[in-house]
């Protein structure tokens, strides 16, 4: 607070009235509370099946907005009966975990025993609380195989400028098949994410992560496709990644998407907000759906 | 005065104009009362009038004015007269606001409802922002009318947004009346001689918006001898040279208004920049009898850059310009036509940064326009009127945003580059004012619009009907409905906290914009028109209302008519008005209960939601009190309820591990959800004046106004925005306010 003397008030006055003037065109920012509305909690659901690989739910309760708990950890729903199914095989899936060591903290999951098989139709059910959550997903998609992949340090999209990961690939002539890219790379605590944030508990020593892209891409229709992924945490010259390239169905376009569009909002405060809508789930917001991963390609980071 | 003498059969009609005595001002709305029929009518726009009346060995006339001494005249009617009458102004310098007791009831007894008018000396008595006096800031206190957020431009009438508004000055569309935040209005109030309000009950001559006429009349200029009015303040000084270019045939009037905030803070505002001005200038030439021409133009400019908070970085360039060229023509006593060209243009151009994203916006407008009204007197039961209108519209929007590029230089905008939107309008439009008996009177009339845009046309019929019942002297019941189209839209952005908003034309996508309104009214005067009360309901239907689709980011790549979606909205709402016009304390009490919601298929579910600036309450108090001939004391206060804004309601989880962003994404259950903490304020000034003070042996009046802006300091939501600590996650509500308590001091002459 500003306190200006008697006597230079009695001299100045018109310069003081003046600043007074001008300090009310200024803005004043506060924190406010934001009185809670009811809000009734719901489940969130994702479940991608890839061929070969063990299934893998994410299972969390929803909370309200302004509510302390907001990690995995919290929200991570425990008691639920989960079974996948195909034909007459039942695979009933229980609690798992892995450590993120970006984020520091384990992350909870449910997780399967029996590898998922290619070209089946699988159903997911799930009971909790006198809930049911069924939805069925078919791993027909054929593997997309990556042609190439190279580097550009600036790219503009609808993100804005950013660096980029160039993977080139031959689209698929099949209806609703749709694209996203993931790295697999190893990280130490020199790294920031694309947003700013640092781990709050690397070290030198380095951790592995996976980057998944956040954009899906819809076919085109028998073309040769180039993707521009940003990544997800900034790099030095010479790092190393291996760079897959996921085939998806229509439930998981749908379901990203939407996140992908909210995300953006979120952050561009002049981007008209995106309610998330259940898809897939009429009574849960969620993907039960399916991805056919490419094979890994070695890419180093050439600056 | 002057008389001229033509025959008439059975009835006798008595025309001419009504001016101000000292200047030579024509006076709009002034009252011409006949004694022996108990009938009369009003001056139009250009201070003439047309009275027919059966014949009479001698007519009474009292021809009267709001703050003007009646003047009462008996002729001897031989036949059809022409009667040029001058008003002087009150006799007590000081009751500006004072009615004289003659009838000046047009609020209960003209059939028209939802019509208000504000005298510009009611605006010079109450309190000021920084010392100017304001149109926009009086017309936001009135029944029905609402301004948005502290800091947010333009006002709202009955449900309708901004653009729903026409705001004319001398008929040429202004399409953004405001100066920076909303603190001033455009017009300076030196050169202006009338504003009309209609918010309801709209009359056939006017269309093209579906909530209100702002209908402001530029002076004419002193015609008798050159006077020059200024003033000094904390801001901004102006000055308005006026006078005659041939004494009694034709005048001038220039006016210039400028803030220097730029020039002399510039050592307080570090990287914020801020100046506007606005230019008005009007010439009118009598030629002949019969014959009047004006030339009137106005340009206003503001230009402003601000580095602060974070949630608010802007450069803004804005300004309106206009151009009207007026020939009136008296073809008899009873028939008087007006034509004009005009020319308006209004661009705007923005540039904000917010969270490392940017934005831009250029939204320009141009129209060129030809109009002919017509008034036809045709006795002493019918009004007549009619015109024709022609617009030619190009607009130029282009919006842009994206996440700052890492050299951190954003390309502006190039107006030059930005396709046109060319259309155009043709308007025919014919009412008549019907005396039906002495309690029933009614006004019925039709608007035909055709508009135009890349080979599809629009055409509609727009029925406009007031219906009036006199209950007795004092007192009627009254009715209308009105059905509007809107061809030009202005998108709203639903997030962005400035004026990102974008003007589009209708297009073969874009359907037009329309309104059914139907309001019901009784007005009742007292102590012979000391006090003015009102009630009134409405319900508004509209269609075709205009928001952007979930999800839009601009982009100059876009097609904005691709990112947009349709709905409707409606408005009801009881407006109460109760105002004192005569004594040391004068003012006006008004209070309007409203809800207003908007259905869109694709938007919140399908639901119907709050309209952004629905406001349930809305109670505003202004009032000013004579204490003797030097010091009046005047205040205003405003309450209204908190507009309405979006925040999710819970947080959905998506975890898998790696994704760009972190997994935490928003649970909105229904648009326009919260609710800003209610909006109230008060502001006060005092006003010295010292009359007939000298300088080098002339004489001049000056009065000095002292003013405190928002008396109490309630820091008003400007925006609530949302940001979440990067670190433990957990989201936060940020309330922006602009403007805190404010003093100011402004010395005004009057030479």
């Amino acid at each position: 607070m500003v306190r200006f003397p008697k006597q230079f008030l009695r001299t100045n006055w018109p310069t003081f009235v003046i600043w007074l003037a001008v300090t009310g065109l200024l803005a004043c920012e506060k924190n406010i509370s934001v009185p809670p509305q009811p809000y009734v909690s719901t489940v969130s659901i994702q479940s991608l099946l890839s061929p070969g690989e063990r299934p893998v739910l994410y299972f969390d309760r929803t909370v309200p907005y302004f509510d302390a708990k907001q990690s995995n950890v919290h929200l991570f729903i425990r008691d639920a009966q989960v079974t996948i199914t195909a034909g007459d095989v039942v695979d009933r899936l229980i609690p798992d975990s892995s450590y993120n060591g970006f984020r520091c903290s384990y992350e909870y999951f449910y997780r399967g025993k029996l590898p998922v098989k290619s070209n089946a139709d699988y159903r997911l059910n799930i009971q909790w609380q006198g809930q049911n959550y069924t939805a069925t997903a078919s791993t027909d998609l054929p593997v997309t195989p990556i042609d190439s992949v190279s580097y550009v340090s600036s790219f503009k999209d609808l993100y804005g400028d950013h660096e980029g990961i160039v993977i080139n690939f031959k689209d698929q002539n099949r209806p609703a098949t749709y694209y996203r890219y993931t790295m697999a790379r190893s990280i130490d605590s020199t790294v920031h994410d694309a947003t700013g944030l640092k781990s709050p508990c690397l070290t030198d020593q380095k951790v592995r992560v996976l980057e998944i892209g956040r954009t899906v891409y819809p076919s085109r229709g028998n073309a040769e496709l180039t993707i521009v992924a940003e990544p997800t945490y900034l790099h030095k010259k010479g790092d190393v990644g291996y760079i897959r390239l996921q085939t998806m169905d229509r439930h998981t376009y749908d379901f990203y998407d939407q996140l992908d569009r909210q995300k953006l909002a979120q952050f561009n405060p002049f981007v008209e907000p995106v309610f998330l809508k259940p898809t897939q789930f009429s009574n849960a917001i969620g993907v039960f759906g399916a991805i056919a991963v490419s094979d890994s390609v070695r890419f180093m980071y050439p600056e | 005065m002057c008389f001229a003498l033509s025959v008439s059969a059975q009835n006798v009609t008595v025309s001419g104009y009504i001016r101000d005595a000292a200047s030579g001002e024509s006076l709009i709305g002034a009252t011409v009362y006949n004694t022996n029929h108990k009938s009369g009518t009003v001056s139009n726009n250009y201070g003439f009038y047309s009275l027919t009346l059966p014949a009479a060995d001698t007519l009474g006339l009292v021809f009267s004015m709001l703050g003007y001494e009646p003047k009462v005249k008996k002729v001897a009617t031989a036949g059809n007269l022409s009667l040029t009458v001058n008003l002087s102004e009150s006799a007590r310098q000081l009751a500006e606001v004072t009615v004289s007791t003659t009838r000046n009831d047009d609020n209960v007894s003209a059939p028209q409802m939802g019509v208000i008018d504000v005298p510009i000396k009611q605006i010079k008595t109450l309190p000021a922002v920084l010392g100017e006096r304001d149109v926009l800031k009086i017309i936001q206190l009135l029944p029905g009318v609402q301004s948005g957020q502290e800091g947010t431009t333009g006002f709202f009438v009955r449900g309708g947004n901004t653009d729903q508004n026409l705001v004319q000055l001398d008929e040429a569309t202004v399409y953004n009346p405001n100066h920076l935040f909303g603190l001033f209005s455009t017009f300076n109030t030196n050169a202006l001689k009338n504003v009309t309000l209609i918010k309801g009950g709209f009359p056939a001559q006017y269309g093209g918006r579906l909530s209100s006429i702002l209908d402001i009349t530029m002076k004419d200029g002193n015609n008798r001898k050159t006077a020059v009015t200024g003033g000094i303040g904390l801001l901004t000084s102006n000055i308005t040279v006026e006078g005659a270019i041939k004494k009694e045939k034709s005048s001038y009037i220039v006016s210039a208004r400028r803030s220097y905030a730029d020039l002399i803070a510039k050592p307080f505002l570090g990287s914020t920049s801020y100046y506007f001005y606005d230019l008005n200038a009007k010439f009118n030439f009598w030629l002949g009898q019969r014959d009047r021409l004006f030339l009137s133009g106005f340009t206003g400019k503001d230009k402003a850059a601000y580095t602060g908070a974070n949630s608010l970085n802007y450069g803004i360039d804005f300004g309106n310009s206009t151009a009207t060229v007026r020939w009136n023509h008296q073809f008899s006593s009873k028939l008087f036509a007006n034509t004009s060209l005009i020319y308006n243009s209004y661009h705007l151009s923005l540039s904000t940064i917010q969270n490392k994203y940017f934005a831009q916006i250029y939204s320009g407008i141009q129209d060129l326009n030809a109009k002919v009204d017509v008034e036809y007197y045709a006795g002493s039961r019918h009004k007549l009127s009619g015109g024709a209108n022609y617009t030619d519209n190009t607009f130029f929007p282009a919006t842009s945003s994206a996440k700052i590029p890492k050299s951190g230089v954003v390309k502006s905008v190039k107006p030059d580059s930005i396709v046109r939107q060319y259309s155009n309008i043709l308007a025919f439009y014919a009412s008549d004012e019907i005396k039906v008996s002495d309690r029933l009177s009614l006004n019925a009339g039709l608007r035909i619009p055709i508009f135009t845009r890349l080979g599809k046309r629009y055409t509609f019929l727009e029925p406009r009907l007031n219906v009036k019942y006199g209950l007795d002297a004092t007192t009627s019941l009254k009715a209308a409905y009105t059905e509007m189209n809107q061809f030009i839209h202005l998108v709203p952005s639903s997030t962005a906290s400035l004026p990102t908003d974008i003007w589009i034309s209708s297009s073969p996508k874009v359907r037009p914009q329309n309104s059914r309104q139907v309001a019901l009214g009784v007005f009742k005067n007292f102590k012979e028109n000391a006090y003015e009360t009102s009630v009134e309901v409405y319900y508004k239907t509209m269609h075709n209302q205009v928001l952007f689709r979930e999800g839009t980011q601009p982009l100059l790549t876009n097609d904005i008519e691709t990112t947009l979606v349709f709905g409707k909205g409606n408005s009801y709402g009881v407006e109460f008005f109760v105002r004192k016009n005569e004594g040391k304390l004068t003012g006006w009490v008004s209070y309007t209960l409203s809800k207003t919601t908007q259905q869109f298929d694709s938007l919140n579910f399908g639901n119907p939601f709050p309209f952004r600036y629905d406001k349930r309450h809305n109670l505003s108090v202004a009032g000013s009190y004579e204490l003797n001939p030097k010091w009046t004391f005047s205040a205003t206060f405003v309450f209204t309820s908190g507009g309405a804004f979006t925040l999710p309601v819970g947080r959905i989880p998506v975890f898998q591990d790696g994704s760009l962003y972190d997994g935490i994404y928003s649970d909105y259950t229904a648009r326009n959800n919260y609710r800003l903490r209610p909006y109230n304020r008060l502001d006060v000034s005092a006003i010295l004046h010292q009359p007939q003070r000298h300088l080098f042996q002339k004489r001049y009046d000056a009065e000095w106004i002292f003013g405190i802006y928002n008396v109490y300091s309630r820091r008003n939501p400007y925006f609530v925005y949302l940001a979440t600590d990067p670190i433990t996650k957990q989201p936060a509500a940020k309330q922006v306010s602009l403007l805190p308590i404010i003093p100011s001091v402004s010395y005004n002459f009057k030479f």
